[in-house]
């Protein structure tokens, strides 16, 4: 029995007083704002109770049934963002309302703030809770498995000599770099701790090949110097990447609206290298040529940590996230160093030489401001300013996210860098190539096909810019995932 | 041993509940004839199921036998069960109170005395009482005592509480009247308050405002709320509140600019604030009850209507939420017994039957 319900009837006959017929005023007092709330919210007519209850609160009046009318005509029309707002408050003047909460619980369903409303429906007595399906509420929130490939545009990347000084002017350098596909996997899991904070774990693994081939032919022109003639050099690495990565991110609603996120990624990168140099050195005294040539193999790892935070407040319509974020790595190389020969004895085997190299640290800060332009989660549109203190550059992402219908999600985003990559989405995304992107096209689709699965694609196009060399590539990315979701009795009206 | 001792307590415990839960159902028959009766004003016939049915361990009907027994004017019945009802639940106000209808019907003044002291031992703030007993004392001359007794209400109640009282309390105190001017505008509000034209009766109010004037700001908040000036209600209560902060007569005021606002969390500051300077306060006691069985907060909610029901064990409001409370404690046994005494209260009740069906 809601003997919730029951009470407030009593304690309302209890205090309230009948009174009287009051004359509509063209000024507000309360008891005008009363009646005309009232009138308006029985009668449906949510356009001007909207309007009136805006004014009113802005004159100072402010009580608990006024917002839960106004959040009432906010939720009818669908802006449920606007609606969460005036349920909050009307929970500010009486926590223990049943009806508020429910309400802002749907709000909250419906803008995907499910932390919240997990957090929220702690607060359920058993009828609610049993109306709502939070009664037997999973831990275990959703997993999902998604994967993809990256296809580099061009493969090769032929081009001349780079060597600008004047003693290399003449040279002739044709040198190509082959970008392989990059394959991709990733298996993330969702679940909550005592239904109030909810932890997102995900594994990926990652690998990508790169070959990079140089022909190098020397012309000897400097006066003087007659010994040599035209040199020829070959080079050709082939490195093989693989990478590791476990990121934890854990959501935190609290209070006014306030979320904090802390999350950590750590990344175990491994890079195996092949370098295979030949030289051929016409010797003008001898008109003999010398070949000689040479293997070397290497390894290198990578470890990388990265601490973030993301601080975020939604205001009405609007949301803002503060986010500050911390990279340091430690990278080594491990080498094969040939040894000099011995007299009289075998060829000496090559060392193991582990070299450590100057660790990596980025700092740095982003600013999201996000406005839903309907005060629902229909159409949202967006940008994150990242600043990249350490190597003093700027980020800029816009994105539009859009809903046509309950089950389908459409999201387009860009990026524009003018610096070294960016740690994104609160840590999530992290691109530690050493190849700069320039600029990122993002398209993904989203579809619920059951009230357990979600199917996701994505589309990525990416201006990449190569370290050393300074060429310009393209990527083209190819995403698509699964989730699979709703363990519990969870109840959303939309999905039946 | 000590497994076999506590079989054997429980065994005990289990038969003692369910010997008085069928003779719960046997009287709660009894009294269902008997409303039916009184109704019709049949008192012999109201009190005859009773007594065929008397239990005289079962406080519920010794208190009805009690009232019925008065009410057909047997005020020496009436007494004995009345007493008997007072013995079987010594800290019950209620049970006090009903003798005092009999007691105060049959003229024996000095047995009056007795009752109402008997009452402020339980509750030293009850109102009703220290009016009576200082009006006792006051009709015997001992105007110290009876100064003694109205001064515990004048300080939860500065306003006076009622204007009879409020002048006595001048004149034990010899302070000077309020001025013929506000006497007058008083008086006018009074008479505009009447005729319901609640603007006009505060507009008479208007020329003697002073903000640090009690009285005044006290019946501004009263007015405002009859006019539906909820907001500007509380603005005047809570001045009132600020001059008397140890007072509990504008915080009951405020609570109803409050409850038409529907600002509930604020109702039940008041209330605490209530209960802080007078504990036994039952409508308070009962608010914050309500208020934390709302809130789904059942242990906060059992520990105030624990105090209204020791207070009136046999009175509707409080009995119904307190075995409410008491099933959402998980004290299955004492809800069952508390809903059977809801439904000799009031027969047929469908809260305490849903309450009744959750337990089987």
């Amino acid at each position: 029995m809601d003997f919730g319900r029951k009470y407030r009837g009593i304690i309302i006959v209890l205090f309230f007083f009948t009174i009287g017929e009051i004359k509509a005023q063209d000024t507000l007092n309360t008891a005008f704002v009363e009646k005309q709330s009232y009138k308006l919210y029985l009668d449906k007519n949510w356009n001007e109770l909207i309007k009136f209850g805006n004014k009113a609160i802005k004159n100072d009046f402010d009580y608990y049934y006024l917002r839960f009318r106004l959040g009432t005509a906010y939720f009818e029309q669908k802006k449920y963002l606007l609606a969460s707002t005036q349920f909050q408050r009307a929970l500010k003047f009486y926590s223990g309302d049943n009806l508020s909460k429910e309400y802002l619980y749907y709000c909250y369903i419906y803008t995907g703030r499910y932390d919240d409303a997990r957090v929220l429906s702690k607060s359920f007595d058993n009828n609610l809770a049993q109306k709502t399906g939070t009664d037997k509420q999973s831990s275990l929130s959703f997993i999902q498995l998604e994967g993809g490939i990256k296809q580099s545009d061009k493969a090769n990347y032929p081009h001349l000599n780079s060597h600008n000084d004047d003693t290399h002017k003449n040279d002739l350098i044709n040198d190509t770099s082959i970008y392989k596909n990059v394959t991709y996997f990733q298996l993330g899991l969702g679940h909550y701790i005592k239904n109030r904070i909810s932890l997102f774990h995900a594994f990926t693994y990652f690998s990508q090949e790169n070959t990079h081939s140089k022909n190098e032919t020397f012309t000897n022109d400097i006066q003087n110097t007659p010994l040599f003639g035209n040199d020829t050099i070959k080079f050709k690495s082939t490195d093989k990447t693989t990478q590791f990565q476990y990121y934890l991110n854990a959501n935190i609603p609290l209070k006014n609206n306030w979320n904090i996120s802390p999350a950590f990624h750590f990344i175990h990168k491994n890079v195996s290298s092949q370098v295979d140099t030949s030289s051929a050195i016409k010797h003008p005294a001898i008109a003999e040529e010398s070949i000689s040539s040479n293997s070397k193999t290497s390894t290198s790892k990578e470890n990388y940590y990265i601490g973030s935070i993301s601080i975020q407040k939604n205001v009405n319509r609007f949301s803002f996230a503060f986010g500050s974020a911390m990279l340091y790595g430690i990278l080594k190389e491990t080498n094969l160093q040939p040894q000099p020969p011995r007299m009289g004895g075998p060829p000496p085997r090559p060392i193991t030489v582990t070299t450590t190299l100057p660790s990596v640290t980025l700092f740095q800060s982003n600013l999201t401001v996000e406005y839903s332009i309907l005060g629902n989660s229909r159409i949202v549109i967006g940008c994150t300013g990242y600043i990249n203190y350490t190597s003093k550059s700027t980020v800029l992402a816009p994105y539009i996210i859009a809903h046509p219908t309950y089950k389908i999600t459409l999201m387009a985003s860009y990026l524009t860098n003018s610096g070294d990559n960016v740690l994104e989405a609160n840590a999530y995304l992290i691109n530690n190539s050493t190849d700069n992107t320039v600029s990122r096209y993002a398209f993904t689709c989203g579809f619920q096909i059951s009230r357990h699965i979600d199917l996701y694609a994505q589309y990525v196009y990416e201006n990449k810019i190569e370290s050393k060399q300074s060429f310009k590539y393209n990527y083209n990315g190819f995403f698509a995932g699964i989730r699979i979701k709703n363990f519990n009795k969870f109840t959303n009206p939309k999905n039946n | 041993m000590k497994k076999i001792k506590h079989i054997l307590l429980g065994s005990i415990i289990f038969m003692s509940i369910n010997s008085t839960f069928a003779q719960n159902l046997k009287l709660a028959g009894a009294f269902s004839k008997s409303y039916a009766a009184e109704k019709i004003k049949d008192y012999d016939a109201a009190i005859k199921p009773l007594t065929d049915a008397y239990d005289n361990t079962s406080y519920e009907e010794n208190l009805r036998l009690g009232w019925l027994f008065y009410k057909a004017g047997k005020n020496k019945e009436s007494m004995n069960y009345y007493q008997t009802a007072v013995k079987l639940m010594p800290y019950s106000v209620e049970a006090k109170t009903g003798l005092i209808y009999p007691v105060f019907a049959d003229n024996q003044i000095e047995e009056l005395e007795g009752v109402y002291k008997k009452i402020l031992e339980i509750d030293p703030l009850e109102i009703n009482s220290n009016y009576q007993l200082g009006y006792i004392y006051y009709n015997k001359k001992n105007y110290d005592l009876a100064k003694k007794q109205f001064e515990k209400i004048i300080n939860l109640y500065p306003s006076g509480y009622e204007p009879y009282l409020r002048d006595t309390w001048q004149q034990l105190n010899k302070t000077e009247k309020p001025s013929d001017k506000i006497i007058a505008a008083f008086a006018k509000s009074y008479d505009f308050e009447y005729k319901k034209d609640y603007l006009s009766a505060m507009n008479s109010l208007k020329d003697i405002y002073d903000p640090k004037y009690y009285d005044v700001n006290l019946r501004l908040g009263w007015l405002n709320y009859l006019a539906g000036l909820n907001k500007e209600a509380i603005k005047y209560y809570q001045i009132a509140i600020d001059l008397k902060p140890n007072s509990i007569e504008p915080r009951f005021g405020i609570n109803y600019p409050l409850t038409a606002l529907g600002n509930y969390d604020e109702i039940s500051k008041q209330n605490k604030k209530i209960v802080e300077l007078n504990p036994q306060n039952s409508y308070a006691n009962y608010g914050l009850g309500a208020y934390y069985y709302a809130k789904n907060d059942y242990t906060s909610a059992y520990q105030y209507l624990e105090k209204v029901v020791n207070l009136y064990p046999f009175s509707y409001d409080g009995l119904i939420l307190y075995a409410w409370a008491n099933y959402k404690t998980g004290k299955t046994a004492e809800a069952k017994l508390l809903f059977n005494k809801v439904l000799m209260l009031s027969p047929g009740d469908t809260s305490a039957l849903q309450g009744l069906a959750l337990i089987k």
